[in-house]
């Protein structure tokens, strides 16, 4: 089979310069979040989160409100192409390890900016869900949304 | 009891990952999907054409020429006919000689049976078996359909390339697939054309001789320095070509040594 | 790292509550497993390959919760829970986390 170089180089030229924009630009704007995210995880003031069911006792009770933050995040391109790749050896997605990982501590920062925003200074029971809210044909686009929910504590002043 | 939230270092979940393998995972994924694509439709493609009804492909190109009456298309219509019966070819394609003024060295087999012989050629050569070994090998490409593959082919990457850069002008692609009239077939068709025109030429006179006339004469042509590297070129270097014919030959016992006729000169007349 | 699923550790008092600790993995199958796994398909019963590749993953995902806690200097994981979601075709995420904690003594 012949394959015409001249003809073909242009296209593969601009194809490359294509797919290394996007995939940089991907990691950059990763990078962003990712500082912003720790950001807001280590400011002062930001309320506490805790797994556990039972709050301390206090006098007086304190006010507990239902809060909850939530994500809905969608692979890119690259993202769903490399993981195609990779879906034929098997192991590890490095690319939507981290994509979840932003997912769950963005939705754990909205709960915690909604009980803020109520007043509250704690947060207990603590639960993390993960829903794939798409079809699993191949193809649909990988969309997931990830809820974040406890009680927040509001103390009586 | 104290409660408190800590910060847990990053990296635990999140390897941190070079971007380069990933990368390079993503281009090489991107191109060799690609490829590969455009190798499965290429194979299919060549698989359909070929079984696509000769009367189609006459239908498309009878209106691109204009039927000539004269002695010379009379004289190689005669020749391309009996060559056609010595080589064998197959009764469902018709083919048809037209005589193009061009200045070109070359004959050219395009869709619906239909081969140009242009006056650079006639005027090149000198005997009758060297016109009879460049109107059998291109009778060879219609006999073996190359023509609509050819076609079929160029489309097909064009599509391909269209779709992929996002290029939704059909017109433009069938353009972009190349030129219809004048069709670059693989070295392995030529190969193929230039076996079935030395067993047409043999059974037609009984010997081969002045069947390379054509090759000899462009050999002297083309200037040492202009040599196109082998595998870029699609016809294959002269040389090559002029000593393959010679191994066919002995090969197959055909006769090397012969009568050759030489070319009635109304061929060459301008004012026919 | 003492991991339970419980509320408090009976007998063991809890000094501090260190808050949310998390572990997780993606892991893809591959098509050779995919292949046996349609196999089996047809004649039923334990997909052996895929049991055997979440419980690697989900073992990586505690791994990776206890490196949290330890991290910040925890020595228990209370209230322990586990996720299993599909984040793509042939691709699921393992998912754990619990309330790190420092029990006394």
């Amino acid at each position: 089979m012949e394959i015409f170089w001249a003809q073909w180089f242009g296209p593969l030229f601009v194809g490359t310069c294509l797919l290394a924009v996007g995939f940089f630009v991907g990691r950059h704007l990763e990078k962003r979040h990712y500082a912003s995210i720790l950001a807001r995880e280590t400011a002062p003031g930001q309320v506490l989160v805790f797994a556990a069911r039972q709050p301390p006792e206090s006098d007086p009770p304190p006010e507990t409100r239902l809060v909850s933050g939530s994500v809905v995040i969608s692979a890119d391109y690259f993202k769903r192409f490399i993981a195609g790749l990779r879906m034929l050896v098997g192991g590890r997605l490095n690319t939507y390890e981290s994509l979840l990982d932003r997912a769950r501590r963005e939705a754990l920062l909205r709960m915690r900016e909604q009980a803020k925003s109520l007043g509250a200074t704690q947060i207990f029971n603590v639960k993390l869900e993960t829903m794939s809210i798409a079809g699993h044909t191949p193809n649909s686009v990988a969309c997931l949304e990830v809820l974040a929910y406890g009680t927040a504590l509001i103390p009586r002043s | 009891m104290h409660y408190e939230n800590r910060q847990p270092p990053e990296g635990i979940n999140v390897v941190a990952h070079g971007w380069k393998k990933d990368f390079i995972l993503l281009v090489v994924g991107f191109f060799a999907s690609v490829a590969l694509l455009c190798w499965l439709l290429l194979l299919t493609m060549a698989w359909v054409a070929k079984w696509t009804p000769f009367s189609w492909e006459h239908k498309l190109a009878h209106t691109w020429f204009t039927p000539q009456q004269d002695e010379r298309t009379l004289y190689l219509k005669n020749l391309a006919e009996a060559l056609g019966q010595a080589g064998g070819l197959s009764p469902e394609v018709t083919v048809t000689v037209h005589y193009s003024p061009g200045t070109a060295t070359n004959a050219f087999a395009t869709l619906g049976g239909n081969i140009l012989v242009l006056e650079g050629l006639l005027k090149n050569l000198t005997s009758e078996q060297g016109l009879a070994f460049v109107l059998a090998h291109e009778i060879a490409h219609v006999h073996h359909r190359d023509p609509v593959r050819a076609v079929v082919r160029g489309l097909s990457l064009s599509v391909v390339s269209g779709l992929i850069f996002g290029k939704t002008d059909l017109a433009n692609l069938a353009g972009m697939g190349g030129n219809l009239v004048l069709l670059d077939y693989s070295r392995q068709q030529e190969m193929e054309a230039d076996i079935w025109a030395l067993r047409a030429v043999q059974r037609h006179y009984g010997h081969v001789a002045g069947a390379d006339e054509l090759f000899l004469a462009l050999l002297q042509q083309t200037p040492e320095d202009w040599e196109v590297p082998e595998w870029l070129a699609s016809h294959p270097e002269l040389r090559n070509r002029i000593r393959y014919l010679g191994e066919l030959a002995r090969e197959n016992g055909f006769l090397t040594e012969g009568e050759r006729a030489p070319l009635p000169e109304f061929l060459t007349r301008e004012d026919l | 790292m003492l991991l339970t699923n419980l509320e408090t550790v009976p007998g063991r008092r809890i000094v501090a509550h260190y808050g949310l600790v998390q572990g997780s993995t993606v892991r893809a199958k591959h098509v050779g497993r995919d292949i046996m796994a349609s196999f089996k398909n047809v004649f039923g019963g334990e997909l052996k390959g895929y049991t055997e590749l979440l419980n690697e993953s989900r073992d990586e995902a505690i791994e990776r919760m206890i490196a949290q806690a330890k991290a910040m200097g925890a020595n228990a994981v209370l209230n322990v829970r586990f996720s299993t979601s599909s984040v793509a075709q042939g691709a699921a995420e393992l998912f754990v986390y619990g309330s790190a904690v420092l029990l006394e003594g």
